[in-house]
């Protein structure tokens, strides 16, 4: 996939509907690549991960030009894709509709086995619990099935706060990660 | 951090945003929080690309068991003090349901924390069992090795245990591993029960129950002696530590040397002086005072573990034989049957709760609560247990059971999760939460889970059968059947299994292979029930039309219900399929003999008369030319409902009945159309197919028959000659809007299954004239 500069994805809107082609081409691989993305959190199946995103594009390829869009193309791009992720899970039967809740989002699609990795992420765990003891403790609560909200309450903590410790425990796996490989 | 341009993104873009990156990685956000971090995204290169590199690290954090477990043991190393924001406020931080409708009052306290909950009239105390510091007191109580019993007296070693698990975990500083946790993971290293338990084998257990002691022993006895001698195992070291032994004479009540033994154990464990004030009730108190009793109740509670439910009905029912007091033999014999039953059962277990500890008490108090309607008070109780005892697999699962029944599958997911964390081999938890996902419609995640439940418990027979229900409901049909079979060859004696296996090959009109799975099932149950082997063959008769043979079958008397023991959540009802099979035939007296003998029998008072056949019953009257009755039976029903029947869906159902027999198609379709919106079940969406093809809608029924017709339900045979010609209606459909290569398939499916149907059938012969005529005039 061809890379893409800095995003300003509003301006690439503008410059698309002004006429400029190469501009077009860009946005629609920046939201390719992103819808495929955000899909995937919500839509178990590949078939219809791609059925939908196919299909928000075509939407959208056929509609930017039309519609005047005067706040944040990318809220109404999203908003597209939205829309269509809800209709999906929507036509299937009842008995084939999929949570939309934010539990185990994620498609449990393994990335493939890298033991290399996993051993340096276990590693890189335990250097993380000397300096910040509550993460092991929050991602545990998260896999016992408690919410944000609850895992909050019984941590002691405002949600914010959750986000922050896990935000920073982030900054230092991934300082530890990177240090490793090098 | 490098954009693809080769230019530097230092920093994310809106820094409000910034905070919400590794909880969306680990899916933490809140659908509006997710959706605002995507949009952010959309226009933050720094934050996509940093989800995009750190995405195989997160997915491990999310999803791989290894670092799980590793996230598990390094969270056990926190000091106890440390881990939440104080042990203690884990009790006092109550989950947020627990705060409706009632307050909360709660006091910490040093030593020990009271949480006292209010709600409404009721007002109960939990004293907290220390549950942190206990954690540091976890034992996992081996099965005895009964060294001089002969084989029958094998028994023993289990009830020994069991008797020591329930003894010691009076103390609020210990916590005991289950018994039946340590039989999954016996049967999981490949160990039978029975085998015997040496030191290897009791650490190798201990360490995967994440037990910090472990405690082995044997029972000798000689002639008139019997002794219990145990050894006690400290895993941090993993050396012995300490041995007992107590003696007696033989003819002396095992339960005393237990209570000797367990005072043994708990002064070797050398707990914190604050335990010498644990309440130490005789075992016998707590449990019961039969041993043999005892043995049953613990061969119920290891058949339950494995969902074999029909044994381990028997088993408590035997546990209660010999000793009519035994609380919690009623309490797990109420959860395995139906509930008319269960319901008197919770009241005797309630009855006889005095002595016991004060888990097994307000687990009978909770299922009290629930049985008497009042979710909310359960739902509470069930919460609070979990606050009280966080290591305790089955309370989670109870949590869950209620939450799925109050209709929020969502939390109940949650909760089996939980269940299945504590224990990872705990079967129950992984089925229900198979059908849990299956429920809200995630089909991909409920077989997964149902293959880990399967991985766990390869040999046996209801994770097949799971797998099998969950496949049908996915429309999977093919697989459901394979699923089954394996079911059937894990235990071929598996009731379920080879009853959905018959009701699929019916539906597929294979009929000798139906007949097969019917014929077993009838040699399962070994005359038991009577009146089940023909109403069986007639069923099969039924669905090929041949009416005849099928009133020859069920003779002259046939019961209004039939209950199988090898299926005990299933009712089958031949009296409606002999009515049906009247009204075909227009013998409309009978019929209507049948339906109300049916409705007047006992069989309805113990559970709610299904409102459809109340609407099939009004149909047929009316039919047969006695409107006025069919009002006046409706009417009269209808001052009978029960409190949990909608009595809007009631009304819809009769009422539209009642328009479609007077040829009021409008009125009929829109009152079905109204009970279709309120209930799932066939006979309103069935109907409401055939209101919109009589008055001329036949692409609207099309699509509603269509629906039904692939639909697999394993119970739509209980709609027997209505299910029978749903292919029939479908065909019309097709064919009167047009669809015309649909309507030949649709013919051709009726009349291959309809191939030996009696002569002058009509719905046979008007699909054979208009099949030719579509074939002749393409």
């Amino acid at each position: 996939m061809e890379r893409i500069g800095i995003l300003q994805i509003n301006e690439l809107y503008q410059a698309a509907i002004a006429g400029d082609k190469s501009a077009e081409k860009q946005l629609f691989v920046l939201l390719d690549e992103r819808f495929h993305r955000f899909a995937r959190h919500r839509i178990w199946d590949k078939d219809g991960v791609e059925d939908v995103v196919q299909d928000v594009l075509l939407t959208i390829a056929r509609e930017f030009r039309q519609i005047r869009i005067e706040t944040s193309f990318a809220a109404w791009a999203y908003k597209v894709l939205d829309f269509r992720i809800l209709n999906h899970l929507k036509s299937r039967s009842r008995r084939q509709m999929v949570s939309t809740e934010s539990l185990d989002q994620e498609l449990p699609h393994p990335p493939g086995e890298d033991p290399i990795l996993k051993y340096k992420l276990v590693k890189c765990l335990q250097k993380l619990h000397v300096v910040n003891r509550r993460y092991a403790r929050i991602v545990n609560l998260h896999h016992q099935g408690y919410d944000t909200e609850e895992i909050s309450e019984r941590m002691g903590l405002s949600r914010n706060a959750v986000y922050i410790l896990l935000f920073r425990a982030r900054a230092v796996l991934q300082k530890c990660m990177t240090a490793a490989e090098e | 951090m490098y954009d693809r341009g080769g230019r530097i993104m230092s920093q994310c873009t809106d820094i409000r945003f910034e905070k919400y990156l590794h909880a969306y990685e680990l899916g933490m956000l809140s659908d509006e929080e997710r959706a605002a971090f995507e949009i952010h995204q959309l226009e933050c290169g720094y934050c996509f690309e940093a989800v995009t590199e750190f995405a195989k690290t997160a997915h491990l954090i999310r999803f791989d068991e290894g670092v799980d477990q590793e996230l598990d043991r390094l969270e056990r190393t926190t000091p106890a003090e440390e881990r939440e924001k104080s042990a203690f406020a884990s009790a006092l931080s109550l989950p947020k349901s627990w705060r409706r409708p009632a307050y909360l009052r709660v006091a910490a306290l040093v030593a020990a924390i009271v949480v006292v909950l209010v709600l409404k009239p009721w007002r109960l105390e939990f004293e907290s069992t220390q549950e942190i510091q206990a954690q540091g007191y976890r034992v996992a109580v081996m099965r005895f090795n009964n060294l001089s019993g002969a084989p029958e007296t094998q028994w023993l070693g289990s009830a020994v245990a069991g008797l020591l698990i329930s003894d010691l975990a009076q103390s609020d500083h210990l916590q005991i591993v289950s018994g039946e946790r340590l039989a999954n993971i016996l049967r999981h290293f490949g160990k039978e029960t029975t085998d015997p338990v040496d030191f290897d084998i009791a650490k190798r257990v201990a360490v995967e129950a994440n037990a910090s002691w472990a405690l082995f022993g044997d029972i000798i006895q000689d002639k008139s002696e019997i002794a219990l001698v145990s050894h006690l195992v400290d895993m941090t070291s993993g050396d012995v530590v300490a041995s007992q032994r107590v003696e007696g004479r033989a003819e002396e009540s095992l339960f005393a040397l237990v209570d000797s033994l367990t005072v043994a154990v708990k002064n070797d464990l050398a707990l914190p002086a604050a335990a010498q004030d644990d309440e130490d009730l005789p075992v016998a108190d707590v449990t019961t005072h039969s041993t043999e009793a005892y043995s049953h109740y613990l061969d119920g509670l290891d058949y339950v573990s494995r969902l074999y439910i029909q044994q381990a009905v028997r088993s408590f029912e035997m546990a209660i034989e010999l000793d009519s007091t035994f609380a919690m033999a009623y309490y797990h014999l109420s959860r395995s049957v139906p509930s008319g039953r269960g319901r008197e059962l919770i009241r005797k277990a309630l009855l006889h709760s005095e002595g016991i500890n004060q888990r097994d008490r307000l687990l009978i108090e909770c299922s009290a609560a629930w049985r008497e309607g009042d979710r909310e008070r359960a739902i509470a109780l069930a919460e609070g247990l979990e606050v009280l005892y966080p290591n305790d697999r089955f309370v989670p699962l109870i949590l869950g059971r209620y939450l799925d029944q109050s209709g929020d599958p969502h939390r109940a997911i949650r909760s089996y999760i939980r269940a299945t964390r504590i224990d990872p081999l705990y079967k129950e938890a992984w089925n229900l939460l198979a059908y849990a996902y299956q429920s809200v419609g995630n089909t991909e995640m409920a077989i997964e889970i149902v293959d880990r439940y399967i991985s766990i418990a390869p040999d046996e027979a209801n994770p097949y059968d799971t797998k099998g229900e969950i496949c049908v409901a996915a429309g999977r049909i093919d697989q459901a059947i394979e699923a089954f079979q394996q079911a059937r060859e894990a235990d071929p004696d598996f009731g379920p299994a080879a009853m959905s296996l018959a009701t699929l090959y019916l539906y597929r009109g294979e009929y000798e292979a139906a007949e097969s799975q019917f014929a077993d099932l009838v040699a399962m149950d070994s005359g038991r029930t009577v009146g089940f082997e023909p109403y069986t063959r007639a069923l099969l008769l039924t669905y090929q039309g041949r009416f005849r043979e099928a009133m020859e079958v069920l003779g002259e008397t046939v019961p209004t219900e039939l209950s199988l023991s090898l299926l005990p959540r299933r009712r089958q009802n031949p009296a409606l399929l002999k009515a049906r099979i009247h009204w075909t035939r227009n013998e409309f007296q009978q019929a209507v003999d049948l339906f109300r003998s049916a409705i007047e029998s006992d069989a309805w008072p113990r559970s709610p008369i299904p409102i459809s056949i109340v609407g099939e019953y009004a149909l047929l009257l009316a039919e047969s030319g006695d409107l006025d009755q069919a009002y006046r039976v409706v009417d009269s029903l209808s001052k009978e409902l029960p409190d949990r029947i909608q009595p809007e869906l009631y009304e819809a159902i009769t009422e539209g009945a009642l328009s479609f027999a007077e040829d009021d198609l409008f009125g009929a379709r829109r009152h079905f159309g109204r009970a279709v919106e309120l209930t799932s079940g066939r006979f309103a969406r069935f109907m409401l197919g055939r209101a919109y093809l009589e008055s001329g809608r036949a692409g609207r029924a099309a699509d509603v028959i269509e629906e039904l017709a692939g639909e697999h339900s394993l119970a739509r045979y209980l709609w027997d000659v209505w299910d029978a010609r749903v292919d029939f209606y479908l065909a019309v459909a097709y064919d009167q809007s047009g669809r015309y290569e649909e309507a030949i398939g649709a013919y051709r499916r009726f009349l291959s299954k309809h191939a030996l149907a009696d002569d002058g059938l009509e719905q046979v012969e008007e699909a054979r004239s208009r099949l030719t005529q579509l074939l002749e005039n393409p």
